[in-house]
């Protein structure tokens, strides 16, 4: 008899707040979501409905008010600093929508900087070459383009081997050929992740773009801070095939 | 992976400093100027101690010595040898003496010794016979003498023989310091059986003594002062313990005995090292050194601590997403913060590095070639201290450690969102209207920006106002200096020429104080005639016991009517001049009172020759700037010393006379002439090293002020470059977009030029009430000519500087990039 798979990140009433002079301003609303292992989330809603907020809490960037967030078996609330730091480190990776790399290392180098931090990580070299960027090695971060330096920004979150990938508008500064090339990859590395699967990376796309959200194994709307919707896309497809 | 994580890290670092190579240049150049000033003068403050000690050790410099008015006998050597702690002790002759010539010097004539305070052979040979002498370079360089001519010395009887050859050229223990530094007579060095023994019945009048254990001691050590003390008070009490006279009556020795019971009577004077004058110069150089080093050097490291600061947290504050990112990935703060502590810590410790290099090989001999002109050995030998420069270096690193841990800590501490996710306040912009004509309709902008951004300008103002303490303290102190010698010629001291001479000199019957009346009659000057004439007085070295220990001082009896237009007695706390009026006391100058701690109706022992000891009240206390005189009226003289002080020494006022006239007219006398303007050039003299430490140091503050302003004007302009963008996207004139980045500036450099001369006058104030000695009282108002010097030269290096930026802000395009990267 098949096990039902256990959620890799629960998200139970979470609430957090933020003052803003006198005001509280709630970013999440008592939200409540799984993610499960191997799948791809994407996240969307209008601007201010609280999809990054949501990203910084489950990438333990930032902490709850109230609720509950179980992690890898473990419980997210109660962790130190170092602890949070630690999961940050080992277990998540993360890909911004400015690609933040540093300007004086190498597209390797970069990568490398990151690999540095793991115990077992995968080969620079071969992330770079799986971006299709393996030429580009030596080159600086302002010698590039910005598809390549979000190419180089994924190879530095996936070469740690991380278990949930998190990507915050990945591809908002980007144009389209390179959006796809981008989302064809991300897509790539979580399909074809050898892994059994309990132990298949996730991957939490947050986006305000909903073609891309084809790509994904469902769709979350968010609105005022709580899931307004979960679906999952009737027309789902490869990156290759999206159009906007 | 460790290796490849820290090589990564590494790169990482290093890659960001020379991306950020200014600040970081600017910050090496803090601390290599810091520890360039700090330790070369420490160096220099160690050096001219270690080559006085070596001076003394070559030459075996007594510990004690010991002057009897009523000489030593042989008894009395030997009880000083079989004093507890005395390991030898040698007799002394001496005799004070002039060299009849063109030019008649007083010279002491002291006995050679054997195995203390003995010589050191520059020229010539040692004496073979009792008709040889050695002298001093001094006294042939004044005599324009040299080996192998013959002197004259005319002495009080004292001596067998008094004609000499000129055998060699000796340095004496006792004469460290050349008369530039330490004035007075210097020697004559004969053989004992130059002098007179029978008619001395073999006394000698001092004893030079060694203790035990004081063969290669650090004579400016406490242990060594603290075992040469208990040896002079030991030496001392010996000398109250009268030795009966022999053959003498039982009421004599009861007398003997009762009067030493009271402890009123000394047989001998005894001196530990503070009694040598040259002792005292070179450890009074050596201290003020050390001082003003010290005191500089405590601003430079508060000045390189902020300017560490503001550039580290510049830094981190342009990096807040790159820290946010890195924080995100799992890095942990203080993997963030390796970075910051490279880029702080490489650049200073490479900068101290060279300063060290820079403080021993350059600003040590720089120094000791000033010094070196006081010392009879020169310049000496440079010093370096192992334990001092890695104290240095720790507490340099640890401080910019502190300052960097400082300006990251809030920062890593904040969350990766916040950090990634924050913006600077500073972007306030578009709360105001634009007025692109240019006129000045940003007020609101201006005060809005000095309260949100109140530490880094608070920063800024520190470091300016550090650096204009620097300069204000090094200029206050030079012109200070040079005030004092100014006032003390023309507050003070008003003669034009001083005419020394023996009281019983003169050949023939007319006496050399007649002689030279008329000399001085004949040039038309009048006695006691306030601004063409003379004064004649009594003024004589002596010594006093004060404040614990004994001091020098330069006694003047005179009648203190005639002293007005010759020399001013001024009250120290009112500058008004008045007349010394007691009949029994004695008038002492500030610094003596001060140091000392005399006040009027004090008791001090005065000694004046070797005869003559006196207790004696402080009558009153004057102001003064250089010497040790010490005023006694001639009434107050006679009342004390029960004689009548005898007259040697003309003070003249040369009026329209010329006073190269007047001493062409006083050749042949047996007279010695000073001229006020030589002893002016004397003076000068003795303060000449500390004017130059002080223009070094204020040297080193300009060029550290120019590191620094570059620094902070460049924070100054980097913190306001996106507002000064997005300005110029919204229509802000180029004039208008200069005006926000000036106002600024000129409220920094306000309030800091402000701070700055209120704690450059305060620290020089400090400073020279640690330079004042026994015998010099510097000028301690404010020096506002320091103040505009030293704001012309912060504001020049500021206006080049600012004058970068303003080309930089006219470059500024609207589409330069404001993110921050």
């Amino acid at each position: 008899m098949l096990q039902p798979i256990q959620p890799c990140v629960r998200l139970k009433d979470a609430v957090k707040t933020f003052s803003s002079g006198t005001d509280i301003v709630r970013a999440l609303d008592g939200l409540s979501l799984e993610i499960y292992p191997g799948e791809i989330l994407a996240v969307t809603g209008e601007s201010g409905s609280g999809k990054s907020t949501f990203l910084n809490i489950i990438g333990c960037m930032d902490e709850l008010t109230e609720g509950h967030l179980e992690a890898f078996g473990r419980d997210m609330t109660k962790l130190s600093g170092k602890e949070r730091t630690d999961y940050r480190r080992l277990d998540v990776g993360f890909i911004f929508q400015d690609y933040h790399l540093v300007p004086e290392l190498s597209a390797l180098e970069n990568v490398a900087l990151i690999a540095s931090l793991v115990p077992d990580p995968l080969s620079p070299r071969d992330m770079l070459r799986s971006v299709g960027l393996e030429a580009e090695s030596n080159r600086l971060p302002g010698q590039l383009s910005g598809g390549q330096q979000q190419k180089i920004a994924i190879a530095r979150a996936l070469v740690k081997r991380p278990r949930l990938l998190l990507a915050d508008e990945p591809t908002a500064a980007l144009d389209l050929g390179s959006a796809k090339e981008v989302l064809s990859i991300l897509i790539r590395t979580i399909r074809e992740n050898p892994e059994s699967t309990d132990k298949k990376a996730s991957l939490v796309l947050v986006t305000h773009n909903r073609e891309i959200t084809r790509i994904a194994d469902r769709v979350i709307v968010m609105r005022s801070g709580r899931v307004s919707d979960i679906y999952l896309p009737p027309d789902p497809c490869g990156a290759e095939a999206l159009e906007w | 992976m460790v290796t490849k994580m820290k090589t990564i890290q590494w790169t990482s670092a290093f890659r960001y400093m020379q991306k950020q190579k200014a600040a970081c240049l600017s910050m090496c150049v803090v601390a290599l100027l810091a520890v360039t000033a700090f330790l070369g003068i420490r160096f220099t403050a160690y050096a001219l101690k270690s080559n006085g000690n070596r001076f003394w050790t070559q030459t075996a410099f007594r510990d004690i010595e010991i002057v009897a008015p009523a000489l030593l006998s042989e008894e009395d050597l030997d009880r000083i040898r079989a004093t507890d702690g005395v390991q030898d002790a040698e007799p002394v002759w001496h005799v004070s003496a002039t060299v009849s010539g063109n030019r008649n010097t007083e010279i002491d004539v002291v006995s050679l010794t054997e195995r203390i305070n003995t010589v050191i052979l520059r020229d010539g040979r040692m004496p073979e016979s009792a008709g040889e002498c050695l002298l001093e370079p001094p006294v042939l360089e004044e005599l324009g003498l040299s080996v192998g001519d013959t002197i004259r010395l005319e002495d009080t009887q004292v001596l067998a023989i008094h004609d000499y050859i000129v055998c060699g050229v000796v340095d004496h223990a006792d004469h460290a310091c050349l008369p530039l530094q330490v004035p007075g007579s210097r020697y004559a060095l004969v053989m004992p059986d130059a002098f007179d023994m029978e008619g001395l019945e073999h006394k000698c009048m001092r004893a030079v003594v060694r203790i035990s254990g004081s063969e290669d001691a650090d004579r400016f050590s406490d242990h060594y002062l603290t075992l040469s003390g208990q040896v002079r008070d030991r030496l001392d009490k010996l000398s109250r313990e009268a030795v009966p006279k022999e053959n003498g009556t039982l009421l004599e020795s009861f007398l003997t005995w009762f009067s030493s019971f009271l402890g009123g009577t000394r047989r001998w004077l005894t001196l530990d090292v503070w009694g040598s004058t040259s002792y005292y110069a070179i450890r009074s150089a050596s201290e003020n050194v050390a001082t003003i080093g010290a005191t500089f050097a405590a601003v430079f490291v508060i000045v390189g601590a902020f300017v560490i600061y503001a550039s580290i947290r510049r830094m981190v504050k342009e990096d807040r997403t790159r820290i946010g990112t890195a924080k995100a990935m799992g890095f942990r703060g203080n993997e963030i913060a390796f970075k910051y502590f490279a880029a702080g810590l490489i650049p200073t410790l490479t900068g101290m590095l060279v300063g060290v290099a820079i403080g021993y090989s350059v600003i040590q001999p720089i120094l000791l070639s000033i010094y070196g002109r006081f010392y009879v050995y020169g310049f000496g030998s440079p010093v370096f201290r192992f334990v001092l420069t890695a104290f240095v270096l720790a507490v340099g690193s640890l401080i910019a450690a502190l300052a960097v841990l400082i300006a990251c800590a809030d920062l890593l501490r904040q969350s990766a969102v916040r950090l990634m996710n924050d913006r600077s306040s500073e972007s306030c912009v578009n709360t105001f209207k634009t007025d692109p004509s240019g006129r000045f309709p940003y007020f609101r902008l201006i005060l809005r920006s000095l309260r949100t951004g109140w530490r880094p300008i608070l920063v800024i103002v520190v470091g300016i106002a550090g650096c204009m303490a620097l300069l204000v303290t090094g200029f206050t102190i030079r012109l200070s200096v040079a005030r004092t010698i100014d006032r003390q010629f023309t507050d003070v001291e008003r003669y034009d020429l001083k005419i020394r001479f023996a009281p019983d000199a003169g050949e023939g019957e007319t006496p050399t104080q007649d002689k030279i009346r008329s000399a001085l009659k004949d040039a038309e000057l009048s006695r006691q005639a306030k601004t063409d004439g003379w004064i004649e007085l009594t003024d004589r070295d002596c010594l006093f016991f004060a404040g614990g220990r004994m001091n020098s001082g330069e006694l003047i009896c005179v009648d203190p009517e005639v002293l007005d237009g010759y020399f001013i007695l001024a009250d120290p706390a009112t500058g008004e001049p008045f007349v010394p009026s007691s009949e029994t006391g004695i008038y002492i100058h500030l610094r003596t009172a001060e140091t000392a701690e005399l006040a009027p109706g004090d008791r001090l022992t005065l000694y004046i020759d070797q005869t003559k000891t006196k207790l004696i009240t402080v009558a009153g206390v004057f102001d003064n700037y250089i010497g040790g005189q010490m005023i006694l009226s001639r009434s107050a003289f006679e009342s004390v010393f029960r004689e009548e002080p005898d007259c040697n020494c003309f003070w003249v006022r040369c009026g329209k006379t010329k006073p190269e006239d007047i001493q062409s007219a006083l050749k042949g006398l047996p007279v010695t002439v000073t001229r006020a303007t030589e002893k002016k050039a004397e003076y000068k003299g003795y303060t000449s090293a500390l004017d130059m430490i002080a223009g070094l140091l204020a040297g080193v503050a300009a060029l550290m002020a120019a590191g620094v302003l570059t620094n902070l004007i460049y924070l100054q302009f980097y913190r306001k470059k996106r507002t000064l963008v997005i300005m110029r996207i919204n229509g802000f004139s180029v004039a208008g977009t200069m005006g926000y980045v000036l106002w600024e500036s000129v409220f920094t450099h306000a309030v800091g030029l402000i701070l700055g001369i209120s704690g450059g006058s305060l620290l020089a104030r400090i400073i020279i009430g640690l330079m004042e000695g026994r015998q010099l009282h510097i000028v301690r108002s404010v020096q506002p000519l320091g103040w505009l010097i030293s704001a012309s030269v912060m504001l020049l290096f500021s206006i080049f500087i600012h004058v970068v930026v303003v080309r930089a802000v006219l470059r500024l395009k609207p589409t330069d990039d404001v993110m921050i990267r």
